[in-house]
């Protein structure tokens, strides 16, 4: 039978950093999709699923969480040496995630809030797991969109770049026809936030808040601006940007 | 041709009668908005609004649709078509939008292209006009000629009077319908004549106005102008602009594969010169990274570009693009400021 | 076989979420050594939840866990609403009380059938049970409970993996009238597969291995609790969720990233279905009650292997219980939000998180920002109350072979559901 042309079973690992470790179970949740994926994928390395777990070469390497240890830098290097390709699994991986808000302190000083004597791991800054190692494709959000998992592997598996549109999220706010919050005076990430959630929270009568990190052109001063324009205080507009894609250069150094 | 009166109570059994033959989309409310729909009923109606936000272009040219299909069965993929949705009533559009419709005409249909999903659409699709009534804050029309009163563009054109809709007919799918709907009276001149100063007074009540004599020279002589760098700099380049412009036709072609590999679609999806990729090529390229060099040609597009290419100005002056734009930048404004008025 | 040394190693732990991983040395059929390690690097949520504000916290928090979010967001509501000044209405709690049923039918389902289940049929994963043409169909039986928790939670909560309709207040917009109708036809046409699952549970065979620990969880007269309750154990505890942090003592472990809990003036504890169902099986819903007496249990029960069975009885009498809410609600006359003024103060809250307790604590300054942040989840208790059995268990392993004991322990740490990426984020008291 004839059908896209692809080679045979590829190899594929997900592997966690730190993370919540919801967006490996959004591949699982995929339902029909990801049943159908595993007549094309053999899952060698899945903790969280398996207990017969394999050592790379893989084809394909998922990898949720960002690197915030010494320990999980070594690891995710290790990691992508083992594979063809690797992809950044959910904000956290792409642009550092939530973790990364603490960024702007010294950890040290965050740990001894947390903990009366030293833990084990001592974590680092939160960044994308591309500040390590190179990454061959991103799949945002917090979580990730079962369907752009799959829509990832798939592509891979074909040997061909995946695509999404290049949405904000306004656009897709517009195409549902929502009332715009910023129009009416109420913050939102939305001008300057990927797309490809459908515009989940402002159709759910919430502001966006950026969780699927910046879109390709972001132009945060504008948008900070006119967050001020709308009466924000300068910590105000630092919690806007420094929160899921705290690490990421664009929102990095807003409102400093 | 012929003017009539469709006295408003009578507006229930005139949407049935549509309904006999058509789906009927029409402007209704959501929230605080106004959004074409397809009604059930008359009531469902909102018939003095202003402007939607998604200019009914979305009917014609939808956000997202599968132009084809692929199963793969044989040694050769088989494709099929997917079918194009029935007969539509497209009811009470403002003229900005029934010129923004002309646009797309001239541009998918007339030019040296025929776009074929387009075409089918447009053919199966009737559209019965509104003129305005009232002007909205950011509107422009006069300045192109678009409105606030349709002059062609339309099968049927409805005029509030009042208690009354003065009905044109625009075409012969027009009067088809109006035959079949016999309560129709004649309207007298004295109808025509209230149409005709209802519409001078909400032209005289719009205010904004881009000149258009010699709007070509003085863009191009101006694309170097410190205005585009001022306004990149306000711009977030969401696309928000070219998602509610009822002329913008650009769109983007993805193919998606089902994850057994056995059968896939390909989609197209409006896209938006105001994103980075848009002019993203090959090996890296761009042609137009910068946010400046987008914002205007978008702006450009509109009023320079698509009269070079198919004589008519790409902008209907329904100052959408102003209103949903969080930082309201504003073709009107630039351009004024450019002639230095 | 039980001579000389054994060393059992699981590294890493899985079928667990998150990172860890266990070593257990036997010496002449003695236990010798139980160290039970998590892995996980400590994200800090508590340090960077200060100075941010009030309405995000709740967002923020459901983010420590990728499984049991809807739990984080609706004990962060609750502390923070009791810090600031907001009291919900009676419908909001109930809708409150439908996700986080719903929650549980989510997490139960995945632990049941993906996480536990595998090795009681002799297999690694649930992968190779799709291969296998005797156990394919619990896998989807599995797929179908998983699929229907996350339809729940999503269908009122925006989406299933972090919901995004919960606000300070209530929700920021509410299903209506069709939902409700639906979401009954779902349960109901669902409630015959939970049985079902919940029989195979009831029929696995476990070891006969009883423990003496103290078992705490939240108990109500009247409901079967979930979001609210008083903090009881079959020790005598019986404190409100403000007394928490006066009773529930932790101490960071330096092997570990994870504290340690103990019960004041005592020992560790057991938090989750087991501990649930031991202090409320009264309020168990019939058809709940039935799983216990087709596998012939009694409660309550000591054993930790029945924290499966325990967690399949919650996973039906969940189904009861939403069931129960949509029939009382009238969704149409329910206004999604409060209205509120924010005030400063303190508040803390604890909800029985499908592992478990669940506590988040709060103090919210002036301005609407956090001054200060706490959480103590469920994992931290277990953690220590299953190495407490480890150490215990020797004889049920001392007889079999290295792979034989590492399955045996494997399957005891997964009686507990482990969620480790929760378990890092604790906060010093």
């Amino acid at each position: 039978m004839a059908q896209v042309k692809m080679k045979e079973k590829a190899k594929v690992a997900i592997f966690k950093l730190s993370s919540c470790g919801g967006c490996q179970l959004q591949l699982v949740d995929a339902g029909e999709d990801f049943l159908k994926l595993l007549d094309h994928i053999d899952i060698v390395y899945f903790p969280i699923a398996k207990s017969e777990n394999l050592d790379g070469p893989y084809d394909i390497v998922l990898v949720e969480g960002s690197a915030c240890s010494a320990e999980e830098i070594e690891h995710l290097r290790k990691i992508r040496a083992s594979t063809k390709y690797l992809v950044a699994l959910g904000t956290c991986a792409c642009f550092g995630g939530l973790q990364s808000i603490r960024n702007f302190e010294p950890t040290a000083k965050l740990v001894d809030m947390v903990y009366e004597k030293p833990p084990k791991s001592h974590p680092t800054k939160s960044f994308g797991i591309d500040e390590y190692v190179k990454v061959d494709a991103y799949v945002v959000g917090c979580p990730v969109e079962p369907s752009e998992v799959v829509e990832v592997i798939k592509s891979l598996l074909m040997g061909v770049k995946p695509r999404f549109p290049p949405y904000s999220v306004c656009v897709e706010c517009k195409l549902r026809e929502n009332e715009c919050f910023l129009l009416k005076g109420i913050p939102c990430m939305g001008p300057i936030t990927a797309g490809g959630c459908n515009a989940l929270c402002p159709s759910s009568n919430r502001p966006c808040e950026g969780c699927r990190g910046p879109t390709k052109d972001p132009n945060s001063k504008a948008l900070a601006k006119l967050l001020f324009e709308l009466g924000a205080t300068n910590e105000d507009v630092r919690r806007k940007f420094r929160k899921y894609a705290a690490a990421s250069m664009a929102f990095a150094g807003v409102g400093v | 041709m012929e003017t009539l009166i469709l006295r408003k109570e009578q507006l229930p059994q005139f949407i049935e009668h549509l309904r006999r033959e058509y789906r009927v989309v029409g402007p209704v409310k959501k929230g605080n908005l106004v959004v074409f729909a397809e009604i059930s009923k008359a009531e469902d109606l909102q018939l003095d609004y202003v402007t939607t936000m998604i200019p009914p272009k979305k009917v014609l040219l939808p956000q997202r649709e599968t132009i084809l299909k692929f199963k793969f069965e044989n040694e050769t993929p088989k494709v099929e078509q997917p079918a194009v949705d029935g007969k539509i009533v497209l009811f009470g559009v403002h003229p900005c939008d029934i010129n923004a419709i002309k646009v797309l005409d001239k541009v998918l249909i007339e030019g040296e292209f025929k776009d074929p999903y387009y075409a089918q659409r447009r053919e199966n699709t009737v559209i019965i006009g509104l003129n305005c009534t009232k002007a909205g804050e950011y509107c422009f029309c006069t300045s192109f000629g678009t409105g606030p009163g349709a002059k062609d563009g339309f099968d049927i054109l409805l005029t509030d009077l009042g208690d009354r809709f003065l009905v044109e007919v625009g075409t012969d799918a027009g009067k088809k319908i109006v035959e079949g709907f016999k309560e129709l009276s004649k309207a007298e001149d004295a109808d025509i004549a209230k149409r005709d100063e209802i519409l001078k007074k909400v032209a005289e009540s719009i205010k904004r106005r881009i000149k258009t004599e010699n709007l070509e020279t003085l863009l191009l002589e101006k694309i170097n102008d410190k205005i585009w760098q001022e306004l990149a700099d306000e711009c977030l380049a969401c696309g928000v602009c070219t998602t509610v412009c009822p002329t913008c036709f650009c769109y983007g072609v993805i193919d998606r594969v089902s994850a057994d590999f056995k059968e896939g679609e390909r989609i197209r999806y409006w896209d938006s010169c105001m994103f980075l990729e848009f002019a993203a090529v090959a090996l890296g390229g761009n042609f137009r990274p910068g946010r400046d060099a987008r914002l205007k040609h978008r702006m450009y597009h509109k009023l320079v570009y698509i009269k070079q290419q198919h004589g008519v100005f790409g902008c209907v002056g329904c100052g959408r693009c102003v209103e949903f734009c969080v930082k309201h930048i504003d073709p009107v404004d630039a351009v004024t400021r450019l002639s230095g008025d | 076989m039980s001579g000389g040394e054994k060393v059992i190693s699981i590294e890493p732990l899985t079928r667990v979420e998150g990172e860890g991983h266990l070593r257990l040395v036997m010496e002449n059929g003695k236990i010798k050594e139980v160290s039970l390690i998590i892995d996980e690097t400590p994200r800090l949520f508590e340090a960077f939840l200060v100075g941010r504000k009030y309405d995000e916290v709740h967002e923020i928090a459901s983010r420590i866990c990728g499984i049991c979010y809807v739990a984080h967001q609706i004990t962060a509501l609750r502390a923070v609403e009791k810090a600031i000044g907001v009291s919900v209405t009676e419908e909001i709690k109930k809708l409150r009380r439908f996700l986080a049923f719903a929650g549980w039918i989510q997490s139960h389902s995945l632990h049941l059938a993906f996480l536990a289940l595998p090795d009681y049929f002799g297999h690694e994963s649930v992968f190779s049970m799709l291969k296998s043409p005797e156990h394919k169909d619990l896998v989807t039986l599995g797929i179908k409970l998983r699929t229907l928790g996350n339809k729940l939670v999503e269908q009122l909560g925006g989406r299933w993996a972090h919901p995004v309709t919960c606000v300070v207040g209530g929700f920021s917009k509410l299903p209506d009238q069709k939902w409700v109708e639906k979401a009954k036809e779902m349960l109901k046409e669902g409630k015959p597969d939970a049985e079902k699952l919940g029989k195979v549970v009831a029929k696995l065979e476990v070891p006969d291995f009883t423990v003496d620990r103290e078992h705490v969880a939240l108990w109500d007269p009247k409901e079967y609790p979930i979001n609210e309750g008083r903090l009881r154990s079959n020790k005598g505890l019986d404190i409100s969720e403000d007394e928490f942090t006066k009773f529930i003592l932790e101490s960071t472990d330096p092997k570990t990233n994870v504290k340690r809990s103990k019960v004041k003036g005592r020992d560790v504890l057991l938090v989750g279905p087991l501990a649930r169902v031991n202090l409320n099986y009264d309020k168990l819903s019939d058809d709940a009650k039935a799983l216990a007496d087709e596998a012939g249990v009694k409660f309550p029960s000591q054993n930790p292997f029945l924290q499966n069975l325990a967690r399949a009885m919650e996973l039906v009498h969940s189904f009861d219980e939403c069931l129960k809410i949509l029939d009382e609600l009238d969704i149409t006359a329910i206004k999604p939000k409060v209205e509120f003024e924010v005030k400063p103060g303190i508040g803390a809250a604890v909800t029985e998180a499908p592992r478990g307790i669940l506590y988040h604590g709060y103090r919210i300054g002036r301005n609407g920002l956090v001054m200060s942040a706490n959480v103590v989840t469920p994992t931290v208790h277990n953690v220590s109350s299953a190495e407490a059995d480890l150490w215990s268990f020797g004889p049920h392993i001392a007889n079999l072979s290295v792979d034989e004991a590492t399955l045996k322990c494997g399957m005891l740490i997964r009686a507990y559901d482990f969620c480790l990426s929760c378990s890092v984020h604790v906060l010093r008291l």
